[in-house]
């Protein structure tokens, strides 16, 4: 069931795998790649990583972009603790396994949480990794880039739907992709950052009755 | 990109994923109950960026 859940995610992650690995070429060879993608496990961070040295940014802005990028992990990590029943070392094990999507999946199943967490993070895991290989290796998939970054919203918005079951939760949810858009347009610059602040924002108000 | 680079981005975002889940202690349940309101305003929120990504301006 995991695994079934995981698998569109896990296609489209590698699909952007492949684009990376392609696209950080003018920044790295091939190893150095293939190993960003191995100890990092971030698209948003290595894609934003690739822009930035390709703009000529130092070291510095690279990790400071990346620690505002990580700040999302802390609300991702958070929401899930409490479900997370296993002892701090398996913790830690867990928290590798961490992405916007496993997270997702994991806080929407009925499955056990660290089971989730694991099965779905290994096989997105896998996906990047293997996507990154055949990108460095010369696959272009850039022409799927529209296609399956219309995947994401599909995606995201089935994963709202299942963790939405009230009256209450639905006007939080739309509040939230209202706020998420007014923000992004005003302040583009921290995108990333974005639908983590207008969750908590309209997540702050207890319930009524 | 190089080595030290990647180590460092590495430890960032590990950090990151860790921190919450391994050194935050159970919430109080007040902040359970708000924890538990966020996933889908944030995935509500993910899923807008996304759809919009193409006409937000670029930086």
């Amino acid at each position: 069931m995991v695994l079934g859940a995981t698998s569109p995610f896990a296609a489209a992650i590698g699909v952007f795998g492949t684009i990376y690995g392609a696209g950080a070429s003018p920044v790295a060879d091939p190893a150095t790649i293939v190993l960003s993608s191995l100890v990092v496990f971030s698209g948003a961070v290595q894609f934003a990583a690739v822009g930035l040295l390709l703009t000529g940014a130092g070291p510095l802005a690279v990790l400071l972009t990346a620690a505002m990028l990580n700040s999302r992990n802390l609300l991702l990590g958070a929401a899930l603790r409490s479900s997370l029943e296993e002892p701090r070392w398996k913790r830690a094990f867990l928290a590798w396994w961490l992405v916007d999507e496993t997270a997702g999946l994991t806080l929407a199943s009925p499955a056990p949480p660290g089971r989730t967490l694991l099965i779905s993070g290994a096989f997105c895991y896998a996906a990047w990794v293997i996507g990154t290989a055949f990108g460095v290796l010369g696959a272009s998939l850039a022409s799927l880039e529209e296609l399956v970054a219309a995947v994401f919203p599909v995606l995201f918005v089935g994963l709202a739907a299942q963790s939405t079951r009230t009256r209450d939760a639905v006007l939080r949810v739309a509040a939230a992709a209202v706020v998420s858009l007014l923000l992004a347009f005003a302040v583009p610059e921290i995108r990333s950052v974005i639908p983590a602040i207008a969750a908590v924002a309209v997540a702050m108000p207890g319930e009524k009755g | 990109m190089t080595i030290w680079l990647i180590v460092g981005l590495a430890l960032l975002t590990y950090a990151s994923r860790a921190l919450a889940l391994v050194f935050l202690p159970k919430p109080s349940p007040p902040v359970e109950a708000m924890l538990r309101r966020v996933p889908g305003p944030l995935f509500a929120g993910f899923a807008a960026i996304s759809l919009a990504q193409q006409h937000l301006p670029q930086h």
